[in-house]
């Protein structure tokens, strides 16, 4: 990444930039390649001419000439032609005709030489960006650079000093290691905080080239001869206690946390002086603050409401990281105290939702909101009163509709509080609100994106363990989601010059999805609220709905509730049998043939074979077109499906079988055909308790942006030594590593199954479930064998 | 938290880029046309992630193979972090915040031009900004010290480009750069700020001081609004995320103290555990209640609780943000627009909507960039709109000029008509809004009606009618909307939220001496809405 391995074709795309002649193609012609050589020789010659400027204007053209050496390089051009020039170029004295040119204007000395040190200041870091691009790929030029660099860091102004020390330590070239050493020691003196500052950066930076050296066999030699320098290390931790500058001391806690772990570091003394001071600190040192006094264990709760009441202004910061820091530290020291942590909740919680509207980003308010989003799941209670600031905004991005709808799925059955505390309106009141509020984003042109999201969210509020089934509430939201499913599939459209027809639109297909799940999990909604609606504006061709989810939770539908729909079995039947067979032999295709997605075909076979349960006598034709197809599919799960329906057929029904009634069970999931009692539906993303408990301890983290603990996505030697001693530290980081990734399969187990999970305990599991599938044919054949 | 920024680049939207440093070199060389392409196509990238289904836009941080990438779009720039630590997502994204920020206080006007322009004075900011991925001098008066380069001033076609995104977006064009800069940099500073005069109604006078000696600060109150009606025209949401912008150009190092109402309070309601309540004087019911706010960490807070006085003492250089504010308490808000729509069929293949528009603000104001979005149903197959004559209430509008001075917008501000107030206004010849248009786009099937300028306290309406393609009836008026308009109202804040006084004191210059001269002072008012939205 550094500017000069920008590769060549993205350079290219970069032409119009700068006022360079050469441009900056990328395309490396012959001739064009020839220009440039030409062209770098002559800003050579001119630089060389100008090593020593002795007016004004030269002085500029110098500068500028020095620009368009860098403009160069970030463009990928390979400008190391000019190493040379370049370096003499900026350590030439300056020439007593300058002096003489610049002092016959009316400034004072002073002026002159301000101007000077700027000038030569500009022209050093130029510079040093060209080494430092450079000294990686031409190891010999590096060499030749130490000289100036060595001289500069001992420079009169401490800027160069500084600058100079920088680029030192920034050349990662192992075998410059005598020189860097102890440049970086003495740095660490100087009287200027500017080069300290850098200084203490080197340090580590000495250090990480030294373990890289090491470990690379063919220089290891090398680092061993170099030896480490710890004592270093020692002049940093004597800065931490001692200097004066903020930036130094936070660079310190940087550095020794990055090399021996923070938990060594961290007293009741060094914590107190540095909560003391912490106005001193800027915002980003403060959080490096923070973060140390959250590894901090306090001895008592005195001390804990001590740090709380020190850090207690930070909450009003407008800094969001500041904030989440300070959060952090809260809620980890409150963690023993049930109570007050409850409190902490309180009060953390105004500030963040001010900083998700505050006008900084919208990628700041998007952290933020995730962080909300973990205590929300965490104590729903609290945001009881809250729902209303994570309603959508129409100018919000994508990313923020997410969160808030997410959230606002979670408050759905939180009771409402009144603003003295007392519970006043019923659930219903607060339930209808958010549900109004989403079935307005469900009808939004505009963003077709909001809209699905918002017809997912329902169907999360439906699905959720707080939602009773038999409640007028959920009865009612069944009764708006039919409503949404009826009037968006009188939209039709497509049907003429070739465009496939197609009826209704993601609405009703997200709709029947979330339908297929809400009537899993009580199937005694479908007679009271769905039956009418399904049986008269569901189409009878399968082929038009809009999507394969929804062809796949119709088929079903058709499946399950077979007994109820009186046409079921013709709609499936159409579905796999090709018109063309009713009149004559001839195979063209099915429309179950031409079927792209192997979950429709599965959900297919299997109505197929529940229908044959239930229907025996209508079903039996389909049910072999079904059968035939679904044995010759290339898909290897589909034919798996297909061969299992048909051996429990072929057995259940000859003479020595089990009978009608076993192939029920097994197709049915363990039910008597057609029995209506509904199984838990899990909701893929409210992850498993423990989990969520690691996510809220790694909490300011990006675990809590992709909802997985760190160990199953940072490498264990990168996760923060920090993080896990809230847990007492019990899980050692070898154990968390399978842990981690047991929880990923876990996790992709379940995404497997289109977001849902049926409870683990239930013995017989449901052959209809896509993920199921497996499983569900081991148990058939069990069965099979009683 | 060790080190968590891996290398750091700026993009523009095409995928160029434009600064990249690498400072810890643990991430593959092929980071940066990795992060891109998951980037621009997102939906195709994640086809097949369920986690991820049907995203439309990538998120502000992801993981791709192990390296973390975080990103800003601002101003046309993607500013990207990477890191392979389990970082704190805020801080790096409000670092990257913070260095576009930077980028503009230097650079006068932040863009790709700019960026490549001053190539070396972005490498400069960067390098002393963030040394081995821990941030550095990040404030822009530290940052004044160590770099050295002089911002190029843009070529002149861009310029004017760049005053005008600047006008629509905010109320100062963050265009002014340092004040240290060369005289070719004021200059760009003085064009930003002339292009914003002719819309703000306050800056022209800003501009002419800009000119000479620059001594000024302004201090800029802007409110994003977020409210959203029902279908009987009452309020069901009601957001107001309040900011106060300082931009300084003072000379030496002043202490500020800016006074607000005195009748704020915030957080009111739910005592918080900690004490941290600004309890509001006994006995008198506070006219500006505000949920929560945050300040800048240069606020002193010493004289807020009890005087409302925000100090600072020493005030940072360039643009900062020196509070944030929230109000979402529906009653204490006065909507500055009322719409209600009426539907009746016209035939039986056709139906009208008129649409009545209310600006509810001070007359003397105006708001400018009104756009109303009516969506109107897929059936439709033509739909023409024309505005009905303008009627006025209340005597009609009152001048369009927003009130030349800084200080003057104040009682306006506070909607106390006085009597004169009123007879002023209907002595004055009904302004009629300027710039009024209609368009309907049969693609996307919305109807625009918008105005270039729009008086308080006048109503205007428009007649849609609508040509239905089949006489299917359906519900015209459920598919109809949302409407949704956007506005920008200067010197009006709807909160209430005021600056009383805004004192500028300096150390005496010494015995005998004069004192400086006192410093311009300009506050500014800017309501604008971010979701604005009728349903019908």
């Amino acid at each position: 990444m550094a500017p000069s391995s920008s590769s060549a074709s993205a350079s290219g795309a970069s032409g119009g930039g700068g006022a360079s002649s050469l441009g900056a193609s990328g395309s490396g012609s012959a001739p064009a390649k020839a220009a440039r050589t030409s062209e770098l020789g002559d800003m050579r010659s001119q630089l060389g001419l100008l090593l020593a400027p002795r007016t004004r204007a030269e002085m500029t053209t110098k500068r500028d000439l020095f620009a368009k050496v860098i403009s160069y390089m970030t463009q990928g051009v390979d400008v190391s032609l000019l190493f040379s020039t370049m370096i003499m170029a900026a350590s030439a004295p300056t020439s007593p005709a300058l002096m003489k040119d610049l002092s016959t204007g009316d400034e004072s000395l002073d002026a002159v030489t301000a101007y000077l040190q700027a000038y030569n200041a500009i022209l050093k870091k130029m510079l040093y960006l060209y080494i430092s691009t450079y000294a990686r790929q031409h190891a010999d030029l590096a060499l030749m650079t130490v000289n100036t660099l060595q001289k500069d860091c001992q420079h009169e102004d401490a800027t160069i000093r500084g600058l100079a020390l920088r680029a030192l330590c920034g050349l990662k070239v192992p075998n410059l290691m005598e020189y860097l050493v102890p440049a970086v020691a003495k740095g660490l003196q100087d009287r200027a905080a500017y080069v300290r500052r850098t200084a203490v950066l080197g340090v580590l930076k000495a250090i990480k080239l030294h373990e890289a050296t090491a470990a690379n066999p063919a220089t290891a030699q090398l680092a061993a001869a170099q030896g480490h320098p710890h004592h270093l290390v020692e002049s940093v931790k004597t800065l931490l206690l001692r200097d004066t500058d903020p930036q130094c001391v936070s660079n310190a806690c940087a550095v020794l946390s990055s090399l021996e772990g923070a938990g060594s570091l961290v007293t009741k003394a060094l914590v107190y002086g540095l909560i003391n001071r912490i106005k001193d600190f800027n915002e980003w040192n403060q959080c490096q603050v923070l973060h140390f006094v959250s590894l901090y264990e306090p001895q008592g709760k005195e001390e804990t409401f001590d740090i709380m009441n020190a850090l207690e202004d930070r909450l009003s910061h407008s800094n969001s990281a500041v904030v989440l820091a300070t959060a952090k530290v809260f809620l980890h020291l409150t963690l023993p105290l049930p109570d007050v942590h409850q409190q902490v909740f309180e009060r953390v919680k105004g500030p963040l939702i001010t900083l998700v509207g505050s006008q900084v980003s919208p990628e700041c308010a998007f952290a933020v909101l995730t962080h909300l989003r973990l205590l929300v799941s965490r104590a729903p209670m609290l945001f009881a009163s809250d729902y209303r600031s994570f309603f959508v905004r129409a100018s919000d991005p994508s990313f923020i509709k997410e969160q808030k709808l997410e959230i606002l799925a979670m408050l759905a059955h939180v009771a409402d509080m009144s603003l003295d505390g007392a519970p006043t309106g019923s659930v219903g009141r607060h339930l209808m609100e958010i549900v109004n509020e989403l079935l307005e984003y469900v009808t939004d042109t505009v963003d077709v994106y909001l809209s699905r999201l918002a017809i997912r969210c329902i169907g999360k509020i439906l699905l959720a363990d707080e939602a009773e089934s038999g409640s007028e509430d959920m009865g009612m939201l069944v009764e708006r989601l039919m409503l949404l499913l009826s009037d968006d599939l009188g939209h039709n459209s497509g049907g003429s010059d070739g465009v496939e027809p197609i009826v209704g639109t993601h609405v009703s297909s997200e709709c029947i999805v979330v339908l297929r799940d809400v009537l899993r999990k009580s199937p005694t909604l479908f007679a009271t609220h769905c039956r009418d609606v399904v049986a008269s504006s569901m189409p009878d061709d399968m082929r038009l709905l809009p999507s394969a989810q929804a062809r796949a939770a119709y088929a079903w539908m058709l499946g399950e509730f077979a007994d109820e729909l009186p046409n079921a079995p013709y709609v499936l039947e159409d579905y796999v049998v090709s018109e063309d067979d009713d009149d004559e032999g001839e195979a063209s295709s099915s429309p179950m043939a031409s079927e792209e997605s192997a979950a429709v075909k599965l959900e297919v076979l299997t109505a197929l074979a529940k229908m044959f349960v239930l229907r025996p006598g209508e079903a039996t034709r389909a049910l072999n077109a079904g059968l035939t197809l679904g044995v010759a599919d290339e898909n290897l799960d589909v034919r798996g499906r297909a061969v299992h329906l048909l051996r429990l057929l072929e057995d259940g029904l000859s003479p020595t079988g089990a009978g009608m009634d076993a192939i029920g069970r097994v197709v049915w999931g363990g039910r008597q055909p057609g029995e209506r009692s509904g199984v838990r539906v899990r909701v893929s993303d409210d992850t498993s308790g423990s989990k969520l408990d690691r996510i809220f301890r790694e909490f300011n983290s990006l675990s809590v942006v992709y909802r997985k603990p760190a160990s199953s996505f940072v490498s264990t030697a990168m996760i923060d030594e920090g993080l896990g001693i809230a847990a007492g530290g019990a899980t050692s980081e070898a154990a968390a590593q399978p842990k981690g990734a047991a929880e990923e399969a876990d996790l992709l187990s379940m995404e497997d199954t289109n977001l849902l999970v049926l409870e683990e305990p239930s013995s017989t599991p449901d052959v209809a479930t896509a993920a199921g599938d497996t499983s569900g044919v081991a148990s058939g054949i069990d069965l099979l064998s009683l | 938290m060790t080190a968590c920024i891996s290398a750091f680049a700026v993009m523009s939207l095409r995928g160029d880029v434009l600064v990249s440093r690498d400072f810890l070199s643990d991430v593959p060389r092929t980071a940066l046309e990795t992060f891109y392409r998951f980037y621009t196509f997102w939906q195709q990238e994640n086809a097949n992630n369920v986690e991820f289904q049907d995203q439309p836009q990538a998120p502000p941080c992801f993981d791709v193979d192990g390296v973390h990438y975080f990103s800003v779009s601002k101003s046309g720039l993607i500013f990207v972090a990477t890191s392979r630590s389990n970082a704190s997502p805020s801080f790096v994204l409000e670092f990257l915040t913070r260095v576009s920020r930077a980028m503009a206080d230097f650079l006068g006007t932040l863009n790709e031009e700019s960026v490549r322009r001053n190539m070396v004075l972005v490498y400069e900011l960067v390098d002393e900004m963030v040394d081995f991925g821990y941030p550095q001098l990040t404030s822009t008066e530290a940052l004044k010290a160590y770099v050295l380069s002089q911002a190029k001033a843009p070529s002149q076609g861009s310029s004017g480009a760049a005053s005008a995104n600047g006008m629509s977006g905010r109320p100062g064009a963050r265009g002014a750069g340092m004040p240290s800069g060369g005289p070719s940099q004021g200059a760009a500073a003085l064009a930003a700020a002339t292009g914003v005069s002719n819309t703000d109604g306050v800056g022209g006078a800003a501009a002419a001081a800009g000119g000479s000696g620059r001594d000024e600060i302004f201090v800029d109150v802007v409110e994003k609004i977020s409210l959203t009606f029902n279908a009987s025209g009452s309020l069901v949401a009601s957001d107001i995320d309040g900011a106060i912008q300082v931009r300084s150009f003072l000379n030496g190092k002043p202490e500020i103290r800016l006074a607000l109402n005195e009748d704020l309070s915030i957080g009111g309601r739910g005592g918080s555990p900690f004490a941290n309540d600004y309890a509001y004087a006994a006995g008198r019911s506070p006219m500006v209640m505000l949920d929560d706010a945050n300040f800048h960490e240069a606020v002193n807070l010493d004289h807020f609780e009890r005087e409302r006085i925000l100090t600072l003492n020493h005030l940072p250089e360039g643009e900062f943000t020196l509070m944030n504010y929230r109000c979402s308490n529906t009653t204490m808000i006065r909507p500055p627009f009322q719409m209600s729509v009426s539907v009746s069929e016209a035939s039986s293949y056709s139906v009208d909507l008129i649409v009545t528009l209310k600006g509810d603000f001070p007359g003397k104001l105006h708001a400018t960039n009104v756009c109303v979005q009516i969506p109107v149903p897929k059936a439709v197959s033509k739909a023409t709109a024309r505005p009905i004559p303008l009627e006025t209430i209340g005597g009609g509008g009152g001048g369009g000029g927003g009130g030349g001075g800084a200080m003057q917008g104040l009682g306006a501000l506070f909607g106390r008509r006085s009597a004169a107030d009123v007879a002023e206004a209907n002595l004055k010849s009904v302004v009629a809004s300027t710039g009024q248009t209609t368009d309907y786009s049969d693609r996307e099937k919305v109807v625009t009606w918008s105005f270039a300028k729009l008086p308080g306290d006048t109503e205007h309406r428009l007649l849609v009618r609508l040509s239905l393609s089949n006489n299917a009836q359906t519900n015209v008026r459920r598919e109809c909307g949302p409407v949704n308009l956007t506005f920008t109202i200067p010197m009006y804040s709807t909160s209430k939220l005021g600056v009383r006084s805004l004192h500028v004191s300096r150390p005496s210059a010494g015995l005998g001496k004069p004192d400086a001269p006192a410093p311009y002072r300009w506050i500014r008012y800017l309501t604008k809405a971010t979701s604005y939205v009728f349903r019908l």
